[in-house]
């Protein structure tokens, strides 16, 4: 059938009756993406992930790190610490990029957590998940780096073996890339007082986390 | 059907054309009230706050480039559907988009008050200050594309109809008959002509428009988007372009259609037209693809060409309508009447226009005038003399009675015709007088040694709202008795 | 380009057969290689979204051709539903979210390699021709647009859209939706540009408008 035919044989518009069938498939479609993308609010695999953490506060079990004076201390688990909340961003130190923005980004929201008086109750970790890499020296220099003295925040690195139990409670997705090392996602994990992750932020987003904060 | 027969009967739907004429002029005549209320503020003789200027600036941009393409799409409307059969419920569905569009604008203007003009360039929208609330400037986004998606059935309902009785837009355009062997008797008339060239690169705008729009909101709803600012600008840039343009390639088939009624003679497809008509869709396709393409970095060269074409791109359809209309006028008994007085001042005023256009676009001259009252001088030239002028013409004639088409010209008729004129020539002249002294365009205040010309335009314009608020109004009379008989 | 292939116009029924149980043959090797494939096509979002998931609709565009040689009796209402249901599967897998889980999801991959040749291959390789022109139309001017949207959106925001995929394979993809844009956009303006064969000046003629 050639196009010329096609076109001389239909084009008409009919009544109600023609549309029906359309509009029904339109409704049910809609109706469709509708919950495959929460209403709209989850286009991506990482918006997905955050509304249900928000929404479900999963139960972190406890990893125990290694800080950048190489004593251990512990997130997650059941067992509660002595602050009420723990920021973890991840990292790698010989990452050019996007780390040096977020160690910005994440030294301003320090710098509003101590004004505001929060912290003795909220916990700021860096934590590079590339352990053969990142040596102790290594996360002490970039800890110089950021100013990033201890008190509140600390520069720490996951032990080699619980790379991929991180990777899945976190929902870390990490990448080799050909010319950086690593691509990451890079976000501010939220662990209330129980060890539960409760929410996850962008990394330039301090607005937000910093007003969870002030009002837990 | 042969010709003879096809342009005997009128369109089918020429009920629904009415009533977007009427719709037009209503909103056309609103639009300039808003317009006077600027210009008078400019000139100090009203007191008014600069974000309401700009928010009446944002409305009578996107008004009125709205109001002119839709008086426009009515214009082609009903005289393509002498030659073609166009399907009625499309035409409703393009009418209902767009009206619904004007009531999303609205609602952003003046109910969110968005005040990011109507180029809604980016980032402009999603930066206000302040000034106003995020959903606003969605708000009119949305509306562009309610108004955008009424325009691609308009012009889907009508590439079809077009491809439909003349088999490709290559007939349609004429090809045939400058690239092959046709003889020019077999050329399409005008009204097809011009039909196809202005389908063919209004779409193209349209969804070019549209993928700007979009990113827009994406970035609206998602900050995290950035927008590369340069394109956004080069796209923003060619749609609006492309559809104020096209605005007046439609409303110019009225004097295509209606001068032979004052003439006797037919306006015949000459070669000549057809490759005016072709060479537009040359320069207007062929031109900013290219400009638009350079993604990341925009030579100023190239900004500067795109700019020179796109104004030249006017002038050889510019040259056959004038210079034909010129010579079918001359020689010929033409009964001046105010629909035909009209058409013909119409097509004067689009010719005018384009000279201080082609002065803007040239290189050196364009750095001093850019963003000078020049440039509103010279498009308020061919918008409101060539395109409001060739829909008023149209909408007089469409309600004349038969008792007017023997009498011509009434005394009323007159000073119709003498108001519009002379209101409109002031009214832009001192905008181009401005613009040679350096006013600044889109500024809400102005220094006092400018008021002068603010006030005279003020003047200027108000001849130009009575003559356009009575002709709507004679219009609505003369469409209520044309039914009750 | 899909819709196209094996529509065997003036064959006789001898002919169509055989055409239609090759085109289910090639379906099926094309399936088998898609399936053996799958990793390796989808470690890049370019190849994954342009290599694979449209040589799936081709595969269900196949197996439709091949069954139903004839096509099917359909009105043009019910096509217009058909091609409305292709467009929301189509919007789907254009969805990030869906491309990641398929990668992780063992699950969502059975549903992409089932649900891309049911509904959009052989949805639109059934109802595309029988669909109305005004949608049609409607649809290729929108589908032109999107791809724009997605090629700006693309090469150049920052956000990682997919956590499977590098930034750079991201951006490549931009550049590749603009170039189908493209190529698409002449595909399918320039047939409206030339008159057909069987044109006479009375009109069209629909004396072999079989449909
Ligand atoms: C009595 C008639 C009119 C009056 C008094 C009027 C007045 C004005 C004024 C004062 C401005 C702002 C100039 C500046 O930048 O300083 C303006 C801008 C503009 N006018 Fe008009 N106008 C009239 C008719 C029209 C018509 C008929 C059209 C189109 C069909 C039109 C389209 C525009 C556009 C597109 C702008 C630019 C808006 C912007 O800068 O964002 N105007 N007009
Ligand atoms: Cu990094």
């Amino acid at each position: 059938m050639t196009r010329a035919a096609r076109l001389g044989g239909r084009g008409g518009l009919g009544g109600a009756a023609y549309f029906l069938p359309s509009l029904l498939t339109v409704l049910l479609g809609f109706a469709g993406i509708w919950l495959a993308t929460n209403g709209l609010q989850a286009l991506t695999d990482e918006s997905a992930k955050r509304l249900r953490i928000k929404r479900e506060h999963p139960q972190l079990p406890a990893f125990v790190l290694q800080n950048m004076n190489g004593q251990e201390i512990t997130i997650g688990g059941t067992l509660g610490q002595n602050t009420s909340v723990t920021l973890v961003e991840f990292i790698y130190t010989t990452c050019p990029t996007i780390c040096k923005t977020a160690g910005s980004s994440y030294g301003q929201l320090r710098d509003r957590v101590e004004q505001a008086g929060l912290a003795p109750t909220v916990r700021m970790l860096s934590v590079s998940f590339d352990p053969q890499n990142d040596t102790i020296e290594n996360l002490k220099s970039y800890a110089e780096l950021h100013k990033a003295a201890g008190d509140i925040w600390t520069i720490a690195r996951i032990n080699a073996v619980d790379i991929e139990r991180i990777k899945r409670n976190f929902g870390l997705r990490i990448l080799e890339d050909e010319i950086w090392g690593y691509q990451h996602n890079t976000a501010i994990h939220m662990i209330n007082a129980n060890g539960q992750l409760s929410d996850i932020y962008d990394i330039d987003d301090i607005d937000s986390v910093f007003a969870a904060l002030s009002k837990s | 059907m042969s010709q003879a027969e096809n342009t005997k009967h009128l369109t089918p739907q020429a009920g629904l054309v009415k009533l977007t004429m009427l719709i037009s002029g209503a909103v056309f005549a609103l639009m300039m009230l808003i317009g006077v209320v600027m210009r008078a503020s400019q000139g100090g003789l009203l007191d008014m706050e600069p974000d309401l200027f700009y928010q009446l600036l944002t409305t009578h941009g996107a008004g009125m480039v709205g109001t002119a393409g839709l008086s426009g799409a009515g214009i082609m409307w009903y005289f393509l559907g002498r030659h073609v059969n166009l399907s009625a419920k499309m035409y409703i569905g393009f009418l209902a988009l767009f009206l619904i569009g004007v009531v999303f604008i609205l609602v952003s203007t003046f109910v969110g008050h968005f005040g990011g003009m109507w180029t809604f360039l980016y980032p402009l929208p999603a930066m206000s200050a302040g000034a106003w609330e995020p959903w606003a400037a969605a708000a009119f986004m949305l509306g562009y594309v309610f108004i955008g998606v009424g325009f691609l059935l308009y012009y889907l309902a009508v590439g079809v109809a077009i491809i439909k009785k003349y088999g490709g837009l290559g007939r349609a355009l004429g090809w045939h008959v400058v690239f092959g062997k046709a003889d020019v008797t077999e050329a399409p008339p005008p009204t097809v002509i011009a039909a196809a060239a202005v389908t063919i690169f209004n779409t193209l705008g349209i969804v070019v428009g549209a993928a700007v729009l979009v990113a827009s909101l994406v970035n609206l709803l998602v900050p995290g988007f950035v927008v590369d600012a340069l394109l956004a600008k080069n796209m923003i840039f060619f749609f609006g372009h492309v559809f104020i343009n096209a605005s007046i390639y439609m409303a110019v088939i009225a004097v295509y259609e209606l001068i032979p009624e004052y003439t006797g003679k037919k306006w015949k497809s000459s070669k000549a037209f057809i490759l005016a008509w072709s060479a537009i869709l040359l320069f207007v396709i062929a031109v900013y693809p290219h400009h638009l393409l350079q993604d990341m970095v925009m030579p100023a060269w190239m900004l500067v060409m795109g700019q020179i074409i796109s104004y030249l791109s006017g002038v050889p359809l510019l040259a056959v309508t004038a210079f034909s209309m010129c010579v079918y006028l001359h020689g010929s008994k033409f009964k001046w009447d105010l629909a035909s007085s009209l058409l013909v001042l119409a097509v004067a005023g689009w010719s005018i226009g384009a000279i201080p256009a082609i002065i803007d676009g040239m290189v050196v001259v364009n750095q001093v005038m850019h963003n000078t009252q020049w440039v509103p001088g010279h498009f308020h030239i061919y918008l409101l003399i060539g395109e409001v002028g060739m829909s008023f013409g149209f909408m007089a004639w469409l309600v004349k009675s038969k008792s007017q088409k023997q009498s011509g010209m009434g005394a009323m008729d007159k000073l119709l015709l003498t108001s519009f004129a002379a209101g409109g020539a002031g009214f832009t002249l001192m905008f181009l007088v401005s613009g040679a002294l350096s006013v600044p365009r889109r500024w809400a205040v102005h220094m006092p040694e400018w008021f002068l010309q603010d006030r005279l335009a003020t003047i200027f314009a108000l001849l130009v709202v009575f003559s356009i608020l009575t002709q709507v109004i004679r219009y609505a009379t003369g469409l209520s008795r044309n039914t009750a008989k | 380009m899909i819709l196209t292939a094996f529509s065997p116009r003036s064959a006789n029924h001898k002919v169509r057969t055989r055409y239609g149980i090759l085109a289910i043959i090639s379906a099926c090797i094309l399936l088998l290689i898609l399936v053996v494939f799958r990793r390796a096509l989808e470690a890049t979002p370019a190849t994954h979204m342009v290599l694979l998931l449209p040589a799936l609709a081709y595969v269900g565009a196949l197996f439709a051709k091949g069954m139903l040689p004839n096509g099917v009796n359909i009105s043009e209402a019910n096509a217009n539903a058909v091609t409305c249901a292709s467009v929301w599967a189509i919007f789907f897998w254009m969805l990030p979210r869906y491309i990641d889980a398929s990668l992780v999801s063992p699950w969502v991959d059975l549903l992409k390699f089932t649900s891309i040749p049911i509904i959009i291959g052989g949805g639109l390789a059934l109802s595309w021709r029988k669909t109305n022109p005004y949608l049609r139309g409607f649809l290729q001017a929108n589908a032109l647009s999107m791809l724009g949207v997605l090629a700006f959106l693309y090469t150049y925001a920052p956000v990682r859209i997919c956590n499977s995929y590098l930034v750079s394979d991201q951006k490549a993809l931009g550049g590749i939706f603009l170039g189908i844009a493209a190529a698409l956009s002449i595909y399918w303006c320039l047939p409206l540009f030339l008159c057909p064969k069987n044109f006479n000046k009375k009109g069209l003629s629909t004396n072999n408008a079989i449909t």
